[in-house]
């Protein structure tokens, strides 16, 4: 696929990638080389200029998106902020209130409904917004940059949660992020891009045989986070080659 | 919540007497004519005798400014949200508004009378004309401030543009809806009486702005001073109103109202 902005700027040219159906795939790589651009097209917020978006049933899946930044209503509370795609879609009162109460026990917000966001900590509101993504019960979720704002220690918490309730929903995940420890965490199969212009440059499955807080420390991680590390380093010595 | 609101009065009230106390001494000092300057006393002894005919006279104005006002807040939010929605209407429409505003409202004040006579009417149309574009050029401001993110949240859940409206520019735009309604509360009053002056009868059912009138023919200065201060009185009730109104809206989310 490829996509060039109206203002000439090639985000993406020649990216190709196969998203595995009910697994969590992570897009990694710098500032500008496309992922989030790439992931916007996957949830058809953005049209390729060449090439497309293709899904294996045919039809696009229901998405659903969680950003970086919370994105949540100030002066909503944080039960009907998670109830609002339901809300805008039609849903009765009642059902969506005790489907976002649902979910909002799922992460471990469950006391803190009727607080407003602004209540919130950082990682109490993507947390949130993780749960107004799951509300809809997406077949696809497409989460970019989500922890990118937080610190690492809520951030590996919140990896864990996101592997929690993926082994309980078992959607397809999309992730983007430019950290390579989270990518090779919860990526099943890891796609890692470069920019100038976006492109993919590898690809790697890490075969871990389970995620939990205590592989961050083994050696077989480290040798997957090395390899990426290795694959995003000779895309920056092509580049600098080519110029 | 008692004691925090005594100590925000207390600084304008020392004020204000500061004030009314040199007034006095200048009065007693330089001794001018009645006519011009009266003393504080004079002032107090006007409204005192003349209260039965002044306060009805105030309510009534008052009554016109809040009539306008309400026009005005529904007409600005309403334009206000058209403009905001089509940049083809905002091109289009938004320099005109500001022409408007730029007509002196003494001046259109006749052409009000000859479309609504004479009456409280045209108080009331002066009064909404006057305070109508701060409250337009407040809600379009507001809602093209809206956060591309959360546009982008209620376009991904395909909202429509009546619950994009309702659900998110509105009340996004709340907080710089309530200041411009605040300014526009207080323009009401001087649209008022600017209508009053051109448009009413003096009779039984006189607003402020005819006393106004009736006492300066009368070299009534006394009773004038009293008579403005009552109507900016009736301005800062409005004022006070809609402030606490906006107040009691945003208190709970946002830092404007903390």
């Amino acid at each position: 696929m490829g996509r060039t902005f109206a203002d000439g700027t090639r985000a993406l040219a020649g990216a190709s990638l196969m998203v595995p159906a009910g697994a969590i795939t992570a897009l990694v790589g710098p500032s500008g080389c496309g992922k989030t651009t790439l992931l916007r097209m996957m949830g058809g917020l953005d049209a390729p200029t060449s090439g497309a978006v293709r899904f294996a049933g045919g039809a696009r899946p229901r998405a659903a998106f969680a950003f970086q930044e919370p994105r949540l209503l100030p002066w909503r509370s944080v039960v009907s902020n998670v109830a609002l795609p339901l809300e805008l879609a039609g849903v009765p009162r009642g059902e969506r209130r005790a489907r976002a109460e649902r979910i909002l026990d799922r992460v471990q917000l469950a006391g803190a409904g009727r607080k407003l966001p602004g209540q919130l900590s950082g990682g109490m509101r993507m947390r949130a917004s993780i749960a107004r993504a799951l509300v809809t019960e997406p077949e696809l979720l497409l989460l970019d940059e989500p922890f990118g704002a937080l610190d690492e220690i809520t951030r590996q918490a919140l990896d864990d949660l996101l592997l929690a309730l993926w082994g309980e929903f078992g959607m397809t995940v999309v992730v983007v992020t430019h950290s390579i420890v989270e990518a090779a965490y919860l990526g099943r199969q890891v796609v890692v891009m470069a920019p100038a212009p976006g492109r993919v440059v590898g690809c790697i499955k890490p075969g871990f045989a389970s995620r939990t807080p205590a592989l961050r420390a083994t050696p077989e991680f480290a040798a997957s986070t090395a390899s990426l590390l290795q694959m995003l380093a000779q895309s920056m010595v092509r580049e600098k080659g080519a110029a | 919540m008692i004691a925090r609101l005594l100590r925000a009065a207390l600084p304008p009230a020392i004020v204000v007497i500061a004030l009314v106390a040199a007034w006095d001494i200048a009065v007693r000092l330089m001794q001018p004519s009645e006519y011009l300057v009266p003393a504080p006393l004079a002032v107090a002894r006007a409204f005192l005798e003349q209260r039965a005919e002044l306060v009805p006279a105030a309510l009534r104005t008052a009554g016109s400014a809040a009539a306008g006002f309400a026009i005005a807040a529904a007409a600005g939010v309403l334009a206000g949200s058209v403009l905001a929605a089509s940049r083809f209407l905002m091109r289009g429409l938004y320099p005109l508004a500001t022409l408007l505003q730029m007509v002196p409202l003494v001046a259109i004040a006749p052409i009000l009378v000859i479309w609504c006579g004479y009456g409280p009417r045209t108080s009331v149309a002066s009064a909404a004309i006057v305070s109508v574009f701060p409250v337009l050029a407040a809600t379009l401001d507001g809602m093209r401030s809206t956060d591309p993110g959360l546009a982008e949240l209620f376009g991904v859940c395909r909202a429509s543009r009546l619950q994009r409206w309702w659900k998110l520019e509105l009340p996004w735009a709340l907080p710089s809806i309530v200041t411009g309604l605040r300014i526009a509360a207080g323009l009401s009053v001087i649209g008022a009486i600017v209508g009053e002056f051109v448009g009413a009868f003096a009779g039984d059912a006189s607003p402020i702005g005819i006393i106004i009138l009736s006492a300066m023919r009368e070299n009534r200065t006394d009773l004038v001073f009293a008579s403005v201060a009552l109507a900016a009185a009736a301005g800062f009730a409005l004022f006070g109103l809609v402030s606490l109104l906006g107040w009691a809206l945003l208190r709970r989310w946002h830092a404007s109202a903390g």
